[in-house]
């Protein structure tokens, strides 16, 4: 084994084999290189020892979910509070009124829905027009 | 382990799927944030934007790539995006942001870190994600989203160059 494999060997594996060691026993160049990997390999070691993060890292990350579990909800909120409102109306108006109960609650629901369908649309419309 | 996360997903479980994310990647994802942002507060930051991001993420994820390297590449973005708005606050080349990168942590090992510092960035980035991860080529080739063979002849020319910088200094 000659200087360049031994070295190639000790930067490529970072160990030695026996025939580079029997190499490195013979060779003061490749045994000083070999050292200077290893003291190498031991400052750098030191030097980027594996950091650990903030014990408060978690924490603040769940709270981050959190917020945005919430701004989701409120995102989400106003298609429901027309229907819903349409809906508690007609029961309301249903119950008022019992002689029409089912054609009040009839005619809520279809509008409720109706109105559901509108506000679905118009939002995707806007999103459309928005990205054109 | 990753398993474990897709089956809970499956379950529609997502809540439970992401505290075992944090279980197995909190650490990690830090790691390698502070190892491309450099610097140990703006790095708990960004990595706390990237797992959020990670949650807002999960319903969309589909267990195709490996949910570690789904993971990596959020985190990885979240980085450069960081890096990308600092540089343009501070009107000054990207390159030079990124340059702190391996001065991380601490004083000690400074010259080797400034002999690091010297490094093109590519390999620069793989010696300090090699240490950061407890000397794990298979983990840094997932979190850089490379091929073994290219991790290990990044460091290969890191610590042939290392050594001869080294040298140099002694020399002279």
């Amino acid at each position: 084994m000659n200087c360049d494999k031994a070295q190639e060997a000790i930067l490529e594996f970072g160990i030695v084999d026996a025939d580079v060691s029997a190499h490195v026993a013979g060779c003061e160049t490749c045994r000083n290189f070999l050292a200077l990997q290893r003291s190498l390999d031991e400052q750098l070691t030191m030097a980027y020892a594996a950091p650990d993060p903030d014990a408060g890292l978690r924490a603040r990350v769940r709270a981050g979910v959190l917020d945005e579990k919430r701004r989701r909800f409120w995102d989400l909120a106003p298609s429901f509070i027309a229907p819903g409102a349409g809906l508690v109306t007609s029961g309301l108006c249903a119950l008022l009124v019992p002689d029409v109960a089912r054609l009040a609650l009839g005619v809520g629901v279809v509008l409720s829905a109706a109105s559901y369908v509108g506000q679905l649309l118009f939002t995707w419309l806007t999103e459309e027009l928005g990205e054109g | 382990m990753d398993s474990d996360v897709q089956r809970l997903l499956r379950q529609g479980q997502r809540d439970r799927a992401f505290e075992m994310i944090l279980d197995l990647y909190e650490t990690k994802v830090f790691r390698l944030v502070l190892s491309l942002v450099g610097n140990v507060a703006r790095a708990e930051e960004v990595a706390q934007d990237s797992l959020i991001k990670v949650w807002q993420a999960l319903e969309r994820y589909d267990g195709r790539a490996a949910l570690g390297t789904w993971i990596y590449t959020i985190a990885r973005n979240t980085a450069l995006t960081h890096l990308r708005a600092e540089s343009y606050r501070r009107t000054v080349p990207l390159e030079s942001i990124a340059e702190p990168a391996a001065s991380a942590v601490g004083r000690e090992g400074g010259d080797v870190r400034r002999l690091v510092e010297r490094l093109p960035e590519e390999q620069r980035e793989v010696v300090v994600l090699y240490y950061y991860q407890e000397k794990s080529v298979e983990e840094v080739a997932l979190m850089l989203d490379l091929p073994q063979g290219t991790v290990k002849s990044h460091l290969f020319r890191a610590r042939k160059m290392l050594a001869e910088m080294m040298q140099g200094a002694k020399a002279s």
